[in-house]
Parts: C-alpha cells; sequence; structure tokens
C-alpha cells in the first residue's frame, strides 16, 4: 500500500476553516478541497493508508465503506493527477490528523476544485530547480526550437 | 574535493575576485541599510551598479559602524574587466535559466537568470553573499524597482519575515495591505493613495513581520505604473524613469526622492483590502470572508514570488484570519478611493 506526503516544495497545502487550499507553484494552479474531502486529505497527507482513512470517514459519518469507497479512490487519483501528492518518504512517521471535526453533518462527496487560469500570477522570470549535474542550457525560445 | 568544499573554495574566489573588481579603476560604493531594523551592508564595484541598486532602498540608508547581519559584495564584470572564476560546474552552460539551492541550505545558494546573467553565492553562516553580474547595462526594469529580491525573500525567513506580493498605505500608526493579481489596481491605487496625503510602504512586495499583530515594512519605495496608467498621473509621468523602453515595462517612480515625507518605514498592519475595478462610477468597501482574503493574498504571493519558507502559507493564513479584509470596488470617480482607505484606517 503506497503512503503519501504533500507534493513539497512544489506544493503549499493549507486548511482554512472548512477548506483546504493547495497551491502548485509548478504549475501555477491552484485547488480547493471541500467536504468529505477534507478529512480524506489531512489523513492521507499525514500518512494514513487509503483504506483506513476510508474506514475512519465511513466510521465518523455512519455510512458503510463500500458505498464511500470509489469516491476516495477517484479523488485520490485527482490528487495524484494534479500533483498534490507524492509517495511517503520511508523515513517519516506517520502523524495524526486531527480530522474528526470536518466529518460533522451528512456525507458530501469529496470535492476538488481545480483553478487553472493562474499562469499569469507566475513570476516573470521563472527559475527552475537543478542539480549541479544538470545545469541547464539556455532555454529555447519558439524561434529557435 | 567534495562537491561542498568546491562550492566553499568557489565563494572564497568569488569573493577575492570581488576584491580585484573593487581595486579597479571603476565606481566603488559601500552603503549601509537598515532593512527590518536589521543592518545590511551592501558593496557595490562596476560602473552603473549604483543606480540600478540603491535608489529603490535609499530610504532605509543608516550610517552604521557596527558588524552588519548580512553583507552583500556586487560586482560587474564589464566595467571592472574581473571575470568570474571557474565556477565547479560546467561553464560553457552559463546561459542557463537556473537556481541551484546547494544541499547544505545554510550555505550556497545560485542562481542564473535568463538573458541578465548572474551569479549569487551565498554562505549564510558567515553571513556573506557575492553577486557577479556579467553586464551591468543587461538589467530589466524589475532590477531598478526591486533590487535584490531574490536575496532578501530568502535571508528574512530567519527572522520571521516574508515577502508579500501586495501595495501598502498607511496613516501616522496604521496600514492596509493592497493585495491582488497583476492589474487588479494595486499599483494604482497605492500611488494613488500617497499622492493623496496617505503615507506610501509599497506597491507590490510588501515586508512582513508575521506576528499576531502583523508589522509592515517598507522595502523599495518605489512605484510602477503602465505607461498608459502614467497619463492619468501627469505629475507622475515627468518623474518616471524607464531604463529599458523597448522591453515593454513598468516605468519607475522613486517615491523617496519625489515624496519623501510620504514614506513610512514601518507601520502595524490593520487590515488587508483586495481592490477590484467595477467599471461603475462609485468606490466602496464590502467586506471579504477570511478565505477569500487569503486566497487574494496568498495566491499571488506564492505564484508570483515562490517560498523557501515551508510555512509560508500557514503564516500568510494567520494574517488573514487575525486581520479584517475587505473588497475594495475601485470606481470610475477616483477622488473616492483615497477617503474610503483613510476612513478605514482611521478606525484602528
Amino acid at each position: 500500500m503506497i503512503l503519501f506526503q504533500v507534493n513539497e516544495p512544489d506544493v503549499s497545502a493549507e486548511l482554512f476553516e472548512n477548506e483546504v487550499l493547495a497551491i502548485n507553484l509548478s504549475s501555477g494552479h491552484y485547488h480547493s478541497m471541500r467536504f468529505s474531502a477534507v478529512p480524506f486529505w489531512l489523513m492521507i497527507s499525514n500518512g494514513y493508508t487509503t483504506d483506513a482513512a476510508i474506514a475512519e470517514i465511513a466510521k465518523y459519518y455512519g455510512i458503510e465503506e463500500s458505498i464511500i469507497k470509489e469516491d476516495f479512490y477517484s479523488f485520490l487519483n485527482e490528487l495524484i493527477k494534479s500533483q498534490l501528492l507524492k509517495e511517503r518518504n520511508s523515513e517519516m512517521v506517520q502523524e495524526i490528523a486531527d480530522f474528526q471535526t470536518f466529518c460533522a453533518g451528512k456525507y458530501e462527496k469529496p470535492l476538488l476544485e481545480n483553478y487553472m487560469d493562474m499562469k499569469d500570477l507566475i513570476l516573470l522570470d521563472p527559475i527552475h530547480e537543478v542539480d549541479i549535474i544538470g545545469w541547464p542550457n539556455k532555454i529555447k525560445t519558439d524561434k529557435e526550437s | 574535493m567534495s562537491s561542498v568544499e568546491s562550492l566553499q573554495f568557489f565563494f572564497y574566489e568569488m569573493k577575492l575576485s570581488f576584491q580585484n573588481a573593487a581595486n579597479s579603476k571603476c565606481e566603488r560604493q559601500t552603503l549601509d541599510f537598515s532593512i527590518a531594523e536589521r543592518i545590511v551592508r551592501i558593496h557595490l564595484a562596476g560602473n552603473g551598479l549604483s543606480t540600478i541598486i540603491f535608489p529603490a532602498i535609499k530610504h532605509l540608508q543608516v550610517y552604521q559602524i557596527n558588524q552588519p547581519e548580512l553583507e552583500i559584495f556586487i560586482w560587474d564584470e564589464k566595467s571592472t574587466g574581473i571575470p568570474m572564476p571557474n565556477p565547479p560546474w560546467d561553464g560553457s552552460q552559463m546561459n542557463g535559466n537556473a537556481k541551484f539551492v546547494f544541499p547544505h541550505p545554510e550555505m550556497f545558494q545560485i542562481n542564473i537568470s535568463g538573458n541578465r546573467e548572474f551569479i549569487t553565492i551565498g554562505n549564510l553562516s558567515a553571513n556573506q553573499i557575492i553577486i557577479w553580474i556579467r553586464d551591468v547595462t543587461n538589467t530589466m526594469n524589475h532590477d531598478y524597482a526591486a533590487p535584490l529580491l531574490h536575496i532578501f525573500k530568502k535571508w528574512v525567513i530567519n527572522y520571521g519575515l516574508g515577502i508579500v506580493h501586495a501595495g501598502c498605505v498607511g496613516n501616522e500608526q496604521s496600514a492596509v495591505l493592497i493585495v491582488g493579481k497583476g492589474g487588479s489596481g494595486k499599483s494604482t491605487t497605492s500611488i494613488l493613495s500617497a499622492l493623496n496625503g496617505l503615507y506610501y510602504l509599497s506597491d507590490d512586495y510588501t515586508l512582513l513581520k508575521f506576528d499576531k499583530k502583523p508589522i509592515a515594512y517598507c522595502l523599495y519605495n518605489t512605484g510602477k505604473l503602465h505607461s498608459a496608467q502614467l497619463t492619468r498621473f501627469p505629475q507622475l509621468a515627468k518623474l518616471a524613469i524607464n531604463p529599458n523602453p523597448q522591453l515593454n515595462e513598468k516605468p519607475i517612480i522613486y517615491m523617496q526622492q519625489h515624496f519623501p515625507g510620504q514614506i513610512a518605514k514601518k507601520r502595524n498592519l490593520e487590515a488587508i483590502i483586495a481592490p477590484v475595478v467595477t467599471g461603475k462610477s462609485e468606490s466602496r468597501l464590502v467586506q471579504l470572508s477570511a478565505l477569500d482574503t487569503l486566497k487574494s493574498l496568498a495566491l499571488s504571493t506564492l505564484l508570483q514570488l515562490g517560498s523557501e519558507d515551508k510555512l509560508f502559507l500557514k503564516k500568510m493564513a494567520g494574517v488573514a484570519k487575525n486581520l479584517p479584509g475587505y473588497r475594495l470596488e475601485l470606481g470610475t470617480d477616483t477622488s473616492q478611493i483615497t477617503p474610503l482607505i483613510t476612513q478605514l484606517l482611521n478606525s484602528y
């Protein structure tokens, strides 16, 4: 079972009120997570297994795991596709996620809203990280390529 | 030699090269500045460097005899004739648009930036940073408006500070942060407010102390407006400079030079406002949720500036939680804007 962590340093994520705000500095996209996405994110990004997170959510909402399982596997795929999560460093221990208060009320499917039109906010003079071996060549312009 | 040792060796060679450049017949200058109450000493060697680096931070100049907390050494190869020493990487690939952060974060950071070609190497344990610039005439307006931003952005993290993408204006005690993406009216609101009597701290990059009661510092005294916008401010149009008119960049106004009494170095931050151009005649302030306030502040800050501070978003969230946020609907009657901000400031 793969464990995950926030895809730092590319991604900054923060729980604010009832929403998780995740900003992917690499893609220039921003993502908003709401409803049952919040407790799931809190657990999965802190090293819970996917099944354990689903079981906790089912328990707190008082519904069958089998009913919601598909929702969260599909949600997890979206998180991975958006590069918000990466495989957890094996040296990291699981942290306790304070997710319970976000499982209140009627169950609603995890919601991930993606905002892709943020490119105009990105620095005019972008800087890319490389290692010392891979010192890059000049980026080719359309004319040069 | 390990890669750490080779970079350390390179650092000392860079320092020697700076000394050689400083001993050349070119301009040489050393000034001290107080940045968020910490002394930074900047040494320049090379013709034309001082006109790029110093005017934007002139308001922070101090006359200091103690040891500074950070020393920055900058030289220009073209005017001094002193090249960069051989780097511990393949020098033939110098035209990259890249940044290299050495695995030991306290020691070295190197940047190469596009056509402007400069390298920054920092020995943060010695509190020294050395910058080589191939040709100082290859600079952009951004270098005049926000010099050394890439250094300050990293350095201030150690002191519980951060640079946010926001304007800032204030009265005698308090200030409001003006947030939003480019084109939202940040610069216009900030500069207009200063022209109408409020104190000016920034139109683009504000230095913040992330306390429960956050403090705003004026890092750069520059204001920038698109040429088209300048026609609305004839008193500014004649003061603006445009070092690179061919690049279609925003002309710059050094507020300290022309409006020295309007610069505030430091203020208590009391509110965050996000301007929106509405096209209506009237301007008004509408309360924003804390979440929308955070989005207005954090998205443009992180996507524009990035951050090496893992907790930066959390710190901005703290500011958005503790301060009231407002949407400032900018009407076509600009005379209403400053009184609205003044009224808000005076309520604290």
